[in-house]
């Protein structure tokens, strides 16, 4: 029994560890929130990830202490590597142990035997947090953490252990400290927040699953409109499932006084691709930019733009390969290099050329930034969801085939469209029309929910506002959502 | 009171007041629900307008009948015009026994599992249970069998596998009105479950590349091997009916082999025949071995009562019907005869059917 988000133990265990935490006196609530967390890691039964996770807190926690103590600074910066050098060992043994079982063993035979050592749930985001806390340290931004079971709270916090974010020792370790005093207002919006993040996933993101995945299973099998559908639906899953995640996380987070990282402020909105890298997976592009890009552009910052270029095309190299052992993960972060290192050429003339032709303040300008950049991020998500290598660039250079015999008949047939199956079939994807208007409902609530939870505050509203719409919302959920067990896009990472 | 608590001795006021009106709503909402779901259920003729094709999943009187039929796409009547000319509705008249149909388009293994232990849950007892299985079910496939069947999710809303899910199960069975499949049925304009288009009479070889599509893809999945996908799953539904009263008859549906004869190459045409039928062979042995009843069409029904290879037509649900009544009727004059159920079960497989 996998204690996933959206999975129905998960929401009835929560609340019982909620009022655990209420009834323990401040100096050993952490062990509450560890056993919680131990538990629920421990209930994907793969017994290797609670291992590799207690190898990275131990390793990191002495490490850290370690760096702390050394006056020494060659002998602070070995040991810095090495414990770096023992989390991504971690890292790299669980993540690429199928591709070296699968050398030896035929992957069907591998997968029955020893499915369970090939979960890679977490791992990513854990290690990556105890090399910012290692390098912090090092860099004298962070004292070391000498409580050993907060330091591994701080690690495995049930939360974001999963899927992140990746949390910042100077963010998360304050809190974990801080004595806590249940707070009506956090408990409230904690809870819907969960319950967006919910509505995101299994109505939207699970419901767009099932299109996406008809296609992308048998590319061939399509022309280029719903090839170019299933993109745009992709876009739009992975987004609500992965911020559907980090809403749920947030929630419960916030019901226990703590605040983790914003992962995603509106990144399809973003008008060009470093825009977009600021505002999705925030925690995980920040830690790139802080432990990769930086420490590459100074060293490579006489070569200039070529420098700056260069180190865009590793930083998003690595965060290819971190993303997974395949081709596909390396073309889409080369791709996201590409884009950006041309960008690093491309700006000054982008700029010049707005002002030649009199768009530079206009907000057309805007318009057409934030669609070239969302098409952009879209292609690349080609490669990120494609089965192969193959798949994926067939799905590349199929998107516009027989487009345009598409819309001459669409044209042509423009008063009675509604009768002709076979130019709703490629829209439609075999789904059906009531499917079809559910997603679009699905979609659109999220949309909506978007743009008004800025505008309008739920919690300051009156009850009889508030909780005949926490009952539609409800009722919304139970109708909309789907659940078949698709998981989470992001835990494979 | 201090403003730092450190001590577990008493409730905090703010989570006193989280538990008041977590409780609070949830119970409203509950009885809400639950009331809505009674109304509804008196007021709206709410079966009407579900999918016929799937009433295994939303209708729960299967207790009611007196045959269950069980199994996947080959019994659920997908190519009939009208519920009357619907497998279970030809049997009901044939035979004159209540006739459940609980079969599910693309069911598994484990889906037929699942539906015993529904079937035991919705107080079924003493009922015939019958299984549609199709020999190409046992051949070795590129996509392997779920170990969760095909429709994990909406069994897992139905029947639980532990204390802890059998406890939200029956917490759920009230609120019939959260169920979106009951619900969108009957907010959406009523579908029409038959009559879509012409289908009663569709066969095979007169109805474009449909079924040439569907045996291509029957090829293209099929892994060149001789081994076959495991039978045990047959004793076990066979033991879990049993063990709630039930008694579980096998129906063995046939191929279309006329279908494979034309569409593919000679030596292939051999090799998938050669291959269905030992899977057949193997399956009837499993069946005899174990004591299983079955009831074999093979060789009953002729190429034009197919609409590809496996799908029957309406011809094909009449025949089909057909052996089942017959079937029901030998075996009701043999336990008239015999003086217990489990008397009449020892008769034997083939004496039973034949």
């Amino acid at each position: 029994m996998a204690l996933l988000f959206d999975s129905l133990p998960y929401m009835l265990l929560f609340p019982a560890v909620w009022l655990l935490y209420q009834f323990i006196p401040d100096n050993r609530r952490w062990l509450v929130l560890l056993l919680a967390s131990v538990s629920f890691y421990a209930a994907l039964k793969a017994p290797l990830l609670v291992v590799a996770w207690a190898l990275v807190v131990v390793v990191s926690y002495y490490c850290g202490l370690a760096i702390a103590r050394q006056g020494d600074e060659p002998r602070k910066r070995r040991i810095l590597w090495g414990g770096i050098a023992a989390n991504f060992g971690v890292l790299c043994s669980i993540k690429y142990l199928r591709v070296i079982v699968e050398m030896w063993t035929p992957a069907p035979v591998a997968e029955a035997r020893w499915s369970d050592l090939f979960v890679t749930l977490g791992v990513s985001y854990y290690t990556l947090q105890a090399v910012s806390y290692l390098a912090d340290i090092y860099l004298e931004t962070l004292e070391p953490e000498r409580h050993f079971g907060r330091f591994a709270l701080y690690l495995g916090f049930f939360p974001k252990m999963l899927q992140g974010p990746i949390e910042r020792g100077g963010d998360l370790l304050p809190q974990l400290k801080s004595p806590y005093r249940c707070n009506y207002d956090n408990v409230r919006s904690g809870m819907l927040l969960f319950a967006w993040g919910l509505f995101k996933k299994v109505a939207v993101a699970n419901r767009l699953a099932i299109y996406v995945t008809a296609v992308y299973r048998d590319v061939h099998g399509y022309g280029g409109i719903t090839l170019m559908l299933a993109t745009y639906l992709y876009a739009i899953q992975i987004l609500a499932d992965f911020s559907g995640y980090t809403d749920m996380a947030l929630g419960v987070a916030r019901m226990f006084n703590i605040r983790l990282t914003q992962n995603f402020n509106a990144p399809y909105l973003a008008t060009s691709i470093a825009d977009f890298w600021r505002r999705w997976h925030i925690s995980f592009s920040r830690w790139i930019l802080d432990y990769i890009f930086k420490p590459l552009q100074m060293e490579w910052r006489n070569w200039k733009n070529v420098g700056v270029a260069g180190a865009l095309l590793v930083t998003f190299l690595f965060s290819g390969l971190w993303h997974g052992v395949s081709w596909n993960f390396v073309v889409w972060g080369l791709l996201h290099g590409l884009f950006l290192s041309a960008s690093v050429f491309w700006k000054p003339w982008q700029t010049r050329m707005w002002e030649k032709i009199g768009l530079h303040n206009h907000p057309l300008r805007r318009l057409v930034q934030v669609l070239v950049t969302f098409n952009l991020v879209s292609f690349a998500w080609i490669f990120f969801r494609a089965g192969s290598l193959n798949d994926g660039f067939y799905v590349a250079t199929h998107l516009f085939s027989g487009v345009g015999s598409y819309l001459v008949a669409v044209a042509s047939h423009l008063g009675h469209l509604t009768q002709l199956k076979y130019l709703w079939d490629p829209i439609l994807m075999e789904k059906g029309l009531r499917s079809f208007v559910l997603l679009t409902v699905s979609v659109m609530i999220m949309v909506l929910g978007n743009v008004l939870k800025k505008r309008i505050r739920i919690d300051h509203q009156p009850a009889w506002i508030r909780w005949p719409l926490y009952c539609t919302f409800l009722v919304a959920l139970c109708y909309l959502s789907i659940y078949d067990d698709v998981g989470f896009v992001y835990f494979q990472f | 009171m201090s403003d730092s608590y450190t001590s577990s001795s008493e409730m905090q006021p703010d989570t006193k007041k989280v538990l008041q009106k977590a409780i609070l709503f949830a119970g409203l909402f509950y009885l809400a629900a639950a009331l809505a779901s009674a109304v509804f259920d008196r007021t709206i003729d709410w079966r009407a307008r579900q999918d016929p094709h799937e009433r295994l999943l939303w209708d729960s009187r299967t207790d009611r009948v007196d045959v269950v039929l069980l199994g996947d796409s080959a019994f659920i009547s997908a190519y009939v015009d009208s519920p009357a000319d619907a497998l279970a509705n030809v049997l009901q008249g044939m035979s004159g026994k209540q006739v459940f149909n609980g079969s599910l388009n693309g069911a598994d293994a484990a889906d037929f599992l699942n539906a015993t232990r529904l079937l035991s849950k919705n107080g079924t007892r003493n009922k015939t249970v019958v299984l549609d299985i199709v020999p190409t079910r046992f051949l070795l496939y590129k996509h392997p069998e779920l170990a969760e069947g095909n429709y994990p999710g909406e069994f897992g809303r139905l029947v639980g596998d532990s204390v802890f899910t059998e406890g939200v199960v029956a917490l759920r069975r009230p609120l019939l009105i959260l169920n979106p499949d009951v619900m969108l049925n009957c907010v959406f304009p009523a579908r029409k479950w038959y009559g879509v288009e012409p289908r009663r009479d569709r066969v095979w070889f007169r109805d474009g590349d449909l079924a040439r599509k569907r045996f291509e893809s029957f090829e293209k999945e099929q892994v060149d091997s001789e081994a076959l996908r495991g039978l045990d799953w047959i004793q076990e539904m066979d033991a879990a009916l049993k063990s709630s009263g039930n008694k579980l008859v096998i129906f063995v549906t046939p191929i279309n082999q006329l279908l494979i004869q034309d569409y593919a190459s000679k030596e292939d045409a051999a090799k998938n025949i050669a291959r269905i039928s030992r899977s057949r062979e193997v399956l009837l042995s499993y069946l005899q071995q174990k004591g299983i009843p079955y009831i074999d069409g093979t060789g009953k029904f002729d190429s034009t009562s197919f609409v590809d290879l496996i799908h029957p037509n309406a011809r094909g649900d009449r025949r089909i019907a057909e052996l089942i009544a017959d079937y029901l009727a030998t075996r009701q004059q043999q336990m008239a005869g015999d003086a217990s159920w489990d008397h009449a079960t020892a008769i034997g497989p083939r004496k039973a059917v034949r």
